[in-house]
């Protein structure tokens, strides 16, 4: 949030005496509704407010200067209000509230704007703005439509409030996961939801989808299948030469030349298909197991993380 | 590598699916698996390849130039020569020929050699000799039994073949 003050009497001071445009203590704590003390004007903007505030009594204008010249009048306004939240700021989250059932988009767009604000005085606000930040997200999480949006003002809240363990989070980023069409994007939400509730199940099953070997078990399938087709093979073909021996060793009859003839046909048969199965169950074992896994580096989506993770 | 692999993979499995490594050793055709034959050298050939030889009696004649037909005309009492005709209808040559001929006693056929290589479809003739007694009478049918040896073989086998033909007997002169 951008303020700025303007010091509309300090530049007419300041020419009758630059003593008095001394600047403001950041640790004083001035009257906050004393008569010329605060000037305020509120701008209408999300989370921007535009702060007039004046730096001397309205005497002070255009008086006659003396010397020497008095100590300021004015004390530099405090970071954080006595009580409650700077008008601006009270404002800006009523905006957003009266926004949030028809607008929940911008109603969460307002108060994450108030989060991030460099502004020196919404920081030093922002412990009183996160319980009704909170409260405003979670409505507009229940008043959004969209999974992004949905998923988006959840995850605010959840920063916010600690990053406790929350299945409600979980679930609405395990939901927006599964919708995500970019693997790297979904993956990285997916984590996000284990984060907030390791025991997702959605989540537990998209991360394992997206960044673990899905055919790891079938390739190692593969292998055992090309060693058993491999000692396959071996057996039958030694028992497939035997059989040769024996009908090329000595005269038989025609039924036991027959005979040894099919046998040997099988068993060759049975070796050629357990040594296809040896190397194909090999070459695709070992080809599921070394390129089978997926290659996606988690890539977290335009709207997330809704604020940044070290607050 | 893959290639190799490939190669390796073929050789092995072709091994087995193939013919057998050795020569099949066989006494005769029935000593042989079903589709194959046994050769003159006492191993089974492949019918797909090869084929045995197989001969047919055409007939007999008075002379080579034939007729040859299945009957012939001998006076009784009388030595006569006559023609007696073979064909290879296989596919291997017929080597050396033996030809029995087996009728009444009263005949007196004489069996004959054929001291010669009939060629897969080519024909071939043997002299003959008859010499029926005058008090033989006919017709008599004779019995002829074709036989091949296989001398090379390592246990010999003998591949025969029948035919017949008539000796009608005239009047002695």
């Amino acid at each position: 949030m951008k303020t700025i003050w303007l010091a509309a009497t300090a530049f007419s001071l300041a020419l009758a005496n630059p003593a008095h445009a001394a600047p403001r203590h950041p640790k004083a704590s001035p009257p906050r509704s004393t008569a010329g003390g605060l000037l305020g004007l509120q701008g209408g903007g999300s989370g921007s407010s535009l702060g007039l505030r004046s730096l001397g009594a309205p005497d002070d204008l255009g008086g006659p200067v003396h010397a020497p010249a008095p100590a300021p009048r004015f004390r530099p306004l405090a970071d954080v209000p006595t009580s409650g939240l700077d008008p601006d700021l009270q404002a800006a989250l009523d905006a957003a509230r009266a926004q949030v059932a028809t607008q929940p988009a911008q109603a969460v767009q307002r108060v994450l704007d108030l989060q991030l604000s460099p502004d020196r005085f919404t920081t030093a606000q922002r412990e009183q703005l996160r319980a009704p930040t909170v409260e405003l997200l979670h409505a507009a999480a229940q008043a959004s439509r969209s999974p992004a949006q949905t998923a988006q003002a959840l995850d605010a809240a959840w920063v916010l409030s600690g990053k406790p363990k929350d299945p409600q989070v979980g679930a609405a980023l395990a939901s927006y996961a599964q919708q995500l069409s970019s693997p790297a994007e979904s993956l990285w939400v997916a984590r996000r939801a284990l984060e907030a509730d390791p025991s997702n199940a959605l989540a537990q099953s998209l991360d394992e989808k997206l960044s673990e070997n899905r055919y790891k078990t079938l390739g190692y399938s593969l292998l055992g299948a090309a060693v058993v087709g491999t000692v396959a093979a071996l057996v039958f073909y030694s028992l497939g030469k035997s059989a040769d021996a024996e009908l090329t060793g000595s005269v038989h009859s025609r039924a036991e030349a027959d005979a040894l003839i099919s046998k040997r046909k099988t068993d060759g048969l049975i070796a050629t298909v357990g040594l296809g199965l040896g190397i194909g169950g090999y070459l695709g074992g070992v080809g599921l197991i070394t390129f089978g896994n997926p290659h996606y580096q988690p890539t977290s989506p335009a709207n997330l993380p809704a604020l940044p993770e070290a607050r | 590598m893959k290639r190799l692999t490939i190669l390796v993979a073929l050789a092995f499995a072709g091994c087995l699916q193939g013919s057998p490594s050795g020569d099949i050793p066989c006494d005769g055709d029935e000593s042989c698996p079903t589709g194959f034959w046994c050769g003159e050298v006492g191993s089974c050939s492949e019918l797909t390849s090869s084929s045995p030889p197989v001969l047919e009696l055409v007939g007999v004649a008075q002379s080579d130039e034939g007729p040859f037909q299945s009957e012939i005309s001998v006076p009784a009492g009388t030595v006569s020569g006559f023609e007696l005709k073979l064909q290879n209808t296989g596919g291997s040559e017929a080597v050396y020929p033996s030809i029995t001929l087996q009728g009444p006693d009263c005949l007196g056929v004489d069996s004959a050699y054929f001291n010669a290589i009939i060629q897969p479809g080519e024909a071939g003739t043997a002299d003959v000799e008859i010499d029926p007694d005058a008090s033989c009478t006919g017709p008599a049918s004779v019995e002829v039994t074709m036989a091949l040896d296989t001398p090379g073989a390592t246990q010999h086998f003998t591949r025969s073949f029948t035919g017949s033909f008539t000796v009608n007997l005239t009047p002695a002169p």
